[in-house]
């Protein structure tokens, strides 16, 4: 495998679009070897790429996909793992974030996959360690591993993200999510589009090359998919929501509003659903929806991270 | 036919302000002009003699407490709807800090509809921005605004942080278009 990949995978607003394009194609490779193995084919085992190497998740938020996405895809790479306990460790004990990773790597972690509450701390975890750093999320940074596997579900339904509209409707002000949304799909050719209440819609996010629609038919028209985002209850005690109700009244995806979006357009939304508000649970389990899609996704794209931050030699 | 005869007629919508004949056919104007009533309308139809009184379009009055529900020995929205017409107020904006504060559709429909009731001004609920008008949360302002409300105040409880204010008008704005 010749891809010039980076060693830690922190952003994806600094990724060229051929590097997002190879990783896209080997977890592409990934995905459809695991849909064989489902169906009872013969399996290409894959255990031998990272045999011998220790993978440590470190979350300092919750988090029930990415974690186990995580987890699994380092497993059927063959790599050891272990799942850092915040709670259970001596941050508990004050120690700090630095010193923290420090010692994981002292013990011989190959790679470091963060998750953590501060925008930026992961860049912070790979200045101090000689591990890959993977970021799983930093604050309302990024959350790399997310945004290549919306574009691997979009682009297999695809073929091509050229010429496609995005719509991100949501809170895309506290949204690690969008960011690296936008950054993913306008490298890769798609035009993308948000939207959600002003209180959510940060000044200025223009400049990270979207647009901004300012209400829901306007987000929808013409749109080729729609992707949700979760609201949070952070949001009405922070005076930028009234409710749920409100929200879902005006943003929200259900059989009235998908009207606006044309018949073939995708639906996708990164989990957990709040059922009921960002979107309902007849838009939620249609046949349009590719959210268990993207979880698939995920974990054949964590698979070709972890592969290519480790420098695996993948065999063609 | 009810005819106001010379009387000083104030309409600014139409640039009038001088002595003018009003004919008034049910609930509709039939017309308005420079002549007085003619003897002859004088035995037909009801004629109200204006001469040196003011006729003006009905008038809106903004900012009213009906204070129904929850204070009725003070007011109730047929005696202030009632109140309203005998002094020329055709359109009223209820007040949201009634008890409940009208910060839902519910309290909203309520309003606008023993309004109707009652048959005489128009009355329009305006909404709280907070809930509760405590000055925390914000209100449900697309369900009030779906459910007549005029506009969102919280009144005599100004919204004291600027913060929630700043959010209250930009949570607004995507709301009006």
């Amino acid at each position: 495998m010749a891809l010039d990949f980076p060693k830690h995978l922190l952003e994806l607003e600094t990724l060229t679009r051929p590097q997002i394009e190879g990783l896209l194609s080997l977890a592409g490779r990934f995905k459809r070897e695991r849909a064989r193995a489902r169906g009872g084919e013969t399996q290409t085992d894959r255990r031998g790429l990272l045999r011998g190497r220790n993978v440590i998740t470190l979350f300092f938020e919750t988090s029930t996909r990415t974690r186990s996405s995580f987890e699994v895809a380092a497993k059927a790479l063959g790599a050891d793992v272990l799942t850092f306990q915040k709670d259970a460790s001596s941050v508990a004990k004050g120690e700090s974030l630095e010193d923290t990773v420090r010692n994981l790597d002292a013990i011989g972690a190959d790679a470091l996959v963060v998750r953590h509450p501060a925008a930026g701390a992961p860049r912070l975890v790979a200045r101090a360690v000689r591990a890959s750093v993977i970021n799983a999320g930093d604050g309302a940074h990024e959350h790399p591993t997310q945004g290549l596997l919306d574009a691997l579900s979009l682009r297999e339904r695809w073929g091509t993200l050229e010429g496609k509209t995005v719509a991100i409707v949501g809170d895309i002000a506290h949204s690690r999510v969008a960011r690296s949304n936008i950054h993913c799909l306008s490298k890769l050719g798609a035009h993308v589009r948000v939207g959600g209440p002003s209180t959510l819609i940060p000044s200025g996010i223009e400049k990270l090359g979207c647009t901004v629609a300012r209400s829901l038919r306007e987000a929808l028209t013409g749109a080729d998919a729609v992707m949700a985002l979760r609201i949070q209850n952070e949001r009405i005690a922070d005076a930028r929501l009234p409710g749920a109700r409100d929200y879902a009244r005006t943003w929200g995806l259900n059989a009235r509003t998908l009207e606006m979006l044309p018949k073939e357009a995708l639906v996708l939304h990164p989990g957990p659903v709040n059922r009921g508000v960002e979107m309902s649970s007849d838009v939620l389990d249609s046949p349009r929806s590719l959210v268990m899609d993207q979880v698939d996704s995920g974990v054949a794209v964590r698979m070709a991270v972890l592969a290519l931050c480790l420098r695996a030699e993948v065999p063609a | 036919m009810i005819i106001l005869d010379s009387g000083r007629v104030i309409d600014p919508a139409n640039g009038i302000d001088g002595t003018r004949t009003v004919l008034i056919d049910g609930d509709r104007i039939r017309e308005v002009r420079e002549q007085p009533a003619t003897p002859a309308e004088k035995l037909v139809h009801q004629v109200i003699d204006c001469r040196g009184r003011w006729v003006l379009p009905g008038l809106v009055d903004l900012h009213v407490h009906l204070r129904e529900p929850g204070e009725e020995g003070k007011e109730t929205i047929a005696t202030g709807a009632r109140a309203a017409v005998a002094g020329g107020v055709t359109t009223l904006v209820a007040m949201p800090n009634t008890k409940p504060v009208c910060d839902s559709a519910s309290v909203a429909r309520f309003v606008a509809g023993r309004g109707r009731e009652a048959g005489f001004a128009r009355v329009i609920p305006a909404g709280a921005i907070t809930r509760g008008s405590l000055g925390e949360q914000l209100a449900d302002m697309a369900e009030l605004k779906e459910a007549g409300c005029a506009c969102v105040t919280d009144d005599g409880r100004p919204v004291m942080s600027a913060g929630v204010m700043r959010r209250a008008l930009e949570y607004a704005r995507s709301i009006c278009r």
